[in-house]
């Protein structure tokens, strides 16, 4: 009895922990636009193609910068207490990264940058990339 | 013979996408601002291009006689560039102008020769009368500087749209990254300026 009941308690940890890294590997396809998700400039009813609208095109380093265009996203990033665009100190949890993603307004009610898109996300794809970004060392 | 000139009143009446743009700054719509109208215009400077098709031209001679929305690009850029492009294939599939053209500047002559800017353009499925080019590399900061479309570093630079009229002269700069809408309000306005009755 008391085996069977570590068993199953096993079994429902792992499943969890599968959740999770299914979570997080949809989080980084969405990051990368493997998996698009449509997006729209603030205002601007046209959707913008998923070359255009790639988390990493912003957030990773390219072009003839060593530097991402966009600022980094990771755990410490986001969890951190820190002034954001002339904002008072805030933190991201779930539902603000996500208001600002859909909305473009952070967590602390300032609009960010208008080339930013608005990302038409479901609560499953945005979960997804929160994991993803607390990933993120 | 007086040059046809871009009206605020007109531009007004024409996009309420522009005159929320410009509605902050209607006191200070001169050529310095950052955006808006640009009065008095600006003659495009002499600068040499090299076309995505090879061609050679200067750039005041590729504007003249169009309507033309510039943008500043380069085809390495993997950040703004990709939505500036979304941009201007939506406005090139709204666009029912005659004589309006679509012009995509690099920033960035060394890499983008003409077969980079050509796979460019096809890569957003271009028409013929949306063009990029690339001035020579001593020409860059004179570009940058005619259109104040720097920002800050090396691979930076202004998502607005630049208006020309048919003579080639700037006279509208938009908000960054503008919306389809606004660019297609603004080239009508400029195109239906150019047929009004002077006295």
């Amino acid at each position: 009895m008391r085996a069977s009941g570590t068993i199953a308690l096993l079994l429902a940890l792992g499943a969890v922990a599968c959740e999770e890294s299914r979570m997080t590997a949809l989080g980084e396809h969405l990051f990368k636009g493997k998996r698009p998700v449509p997006a729209r400039l603030s205002g601007d009813p046209t959707l913008l193609p998923v070359e255009a609208t790639r988390c990493s095109n912003c957030h990773e380093p390219s072009g003839l910068d060593a530097a991402a265009f966009g600022p980094e996203v990771t755990a410490t990033s986001l969890l951190s207490e820190k002034k954001r665009r002339g904002g008072p100190p805030s933190r991201y949890d779930f539902k603000s990264f996500c208001a600002l993603l859909r909305t473009g307004i952070d967590p602390t009610f300032v609009v960010i940058d208008r080339a930013m898109p608005r990302y038409e996300l479901n609560d499953e794809s945005c979960k997804a990339l929160w994991n993803y970004m607390r990933s993120r060392p | 013979m007086n040059a046809p000139s871009i009206t605020r009143r007109k531009l007004l009446r024409w996009s309420p996408a522009v005159a929320m743009a410009l509605a902050p700054t209607a006191r200070r719509a001169q050529a310095h601002s950052e955006f808006g109208i640009v009065k008095p215009p600006q003659a495009s400077p002499s600068m040499w291009l090299i076309k995505d098709d090879g061609a050679q031209s200067d750039l005041c001679k590729h504007l003249l006689g169009h309507v033309s929305a510039v943008q500043l690009v380069f085809t390495k850029c993997r950040a703004t560039c990709p939505i500036q492009a979304a941009l201007f294939a939506d406005v090139a599939r709204r666009l029912r102008i005659p004589d309006a053209q679509l012009l995509s500047l690099s920033i960035d002559p060394a890499i983008d020769k003409p077969a980079a800017l050509r796979a460019w353009l096809e890569g957003f499925k271009a028409p013929a009368f949306w063009r990029a080019a690339a001035p020579r590399l001593q020409d860059v900061d004179l570009m940058l500087d005619y259109f104040r479309g720097r920002s800050q570093g090396t691979d930076r630079h202004s998502s607005q749209v630049f208006l020309m009229d048919h003579e080639a002269r700037l006279v509208l700069r938009t908000t960054a990254m503008p919306s389809a809408s606004t660019v297609l309000d603004s080239i009508a306005a400029i195109a239906k300026d150019r047929t009004r009755p002077h006295p």
